[in-house]
């Protein structure tokens, strides 16, 4: 339904605050009164928890993945997410696979000196240093880490082989530096009675 | 009875959904006819007000179901008040409806006594039940999300799927509440409209 133009329109940042309980401190009965009155607005309250519910599903089904934190990791567990994870600290060696039910595979990357910097990317490398992917302003985990979650499917699908993992720090300038640089070793997921690797 | 469009929720599309005052008029037109025989006002009504009441119920009950439940109560209610002329104000039917809805989520946070009698009274004669929304399209979601940087990414799942506030997701992502509330504005209004088909860079 196409609602009508609203006269004062409640601004979407107020209407998110409204939603999440993240208004400062007061009584919401102004906005509550005017979303009654008016469709436009209730449209965009309606948006923001139709993107809400979208995302709790895609959670609940289990297609998140990427840069996630621990609390997303967390609650992934409590759902029943089978998670494999390795961790390394900047130079390390990560010997990895995937098994049968594993749904992640997350690699926990330790590196010096994030906490004041403003945007990493993460780089995938192959063995001979072709660039395969590159990820950009991950999240950093307590100023000290970056968390990386690849599907256990896509994981599963891989041969036997080495990669590389670079963090740069990228400067609002545009410059770049090396963070932290890891090496894969990965071995190739053979279905079987038993997964071919037990959990680090 | 309540008229059949309330069965089917079946708005045309392309109607604008009525403007406040056009609320107004059909809460008057409701109150001044007959009981029931303002059926095609009483469906108009409902489908206006039913998605803002949901809305309301979502809000403060976090429940799908109870939200529906509590739409379908308060809608209930209020054409009932309206036919039998008790609405003094029918011209501000909109907070009326707000009023109904906050009694109602009060009653129901308090052990739902007043649901289940309403649920008795009613449900079995009306049967109404307001369609759902149109359904998500996850899929769509999920390449909107694509769009969005890793760490914009994790501020809105972590808002909505881990359901951490501003303050928890600052204190993990080492930002300041002040810019998590911002970066989680900007990703929502652009979620909003690469989900509306606003954005056409996202791949159909």
């Amino acid at each position: 339904m196409r609602p009508q133009r609203c006269r004062r329109p409640i601004p979407f940042d107020a209407l998110v605050d409204y939603w999440l309980d993240d208004r400062p401190a007061g009584d919401p009965s102004d906005i509550e009164e005017h979303l009654f009155g008016c469709a436009e607005c209730a449209a965009g309250l309606e948006a923001i928890a139709a993107v809400g519910e979208a995302v709790r599903r895609l959670g609940q089904e289990g297609r998140l993945h990427g840069g996630l934190g621990p609390s997303l990791l967390e609650r992934l567990e409590r759902e029943g997410r089978v998670i494999r994870r390795y961790r390394a600290a900047a130079g390390g060696h990560i010997h990895c696979t995937a098994g049968a039910n594993d749904h992640l595979v997350v690699l926990e990357l330790a590196a010096e000196d994030l906490a004041d910097v403003e945007r990493v990317d993460l780089l995938h490398l192959a063995a001979d240093g072709t660039l395969l992917q590159r990820v950009r302003q991950l999240p950093v985990i307590g100023g000290r880490e970056v968390v990386w979650a690849s599907p256990g499917d896509l994981i599963r699908s891989l041969p036997t082989c080495d990669m590389a993992v670079r963090l740069l720090a990228v400067e609002p300038q545009g410059g770049e530096r090396l963070v932290g640089e890891y090496t894969l070793h990965h071995t190739a997921y053979r279905p079987g009675p038993e997964s071919p690797a037990s959990s680090p | 009875m309540l008229p059949s469009g309330l069965m089917t929720g079946s708005a045309k599309p392309d109607l604008p959904e009525p403007a406040g005052d056009v609320v107004a008029s059909l809460a008057r037109t409701i109150a001044a006819a007959p009981p029931g025989s303002a059926a095609d006002e009483e469906a108009r009504l409902y489908r206006a007000l039913a998605p803002r009441v949901r809305l309301y119920g979502l809000k403060h009950l976090r429940d799908g179901a109870r939200a529906d439940d509590l739409a379908q109560q308060v809608l209930l209610t209020t054409l009932e008040r309206l036919r039998a002329g008790e609405i003094r104000e029918p011209d501000r039917i909109a907070s009326f409806v707000l009023g109904t809805s906050r009694a109602m989520v009060i009653d129901l946070l308090r052990g739902e006594r007043r649901r289940r009698d309403l649920v008795e009274r009613f449900i079995p004669t009306f049967a109404v039940t307001e369609a759902p929304g149109e359904p998500l399209d996850l899929d769509r979601l999920g390449q909107c999300l694509e769009r969005l940087s890793e760490r914009a990414r994790a501020v809105v799942t972590m808002t909505f799927y881990a359901e951490r506030d501003a303050a928890e997701i600052a204190a993990e992502l080492t930002l300041s509440p002040g810019n998590v509330r911002v970066m989680r504005h900007r990703a929502l209004a652009q979620l909003r409209l690469c989900m509306e088909g606003a954005d056409e860079e996202v791949p159909s």
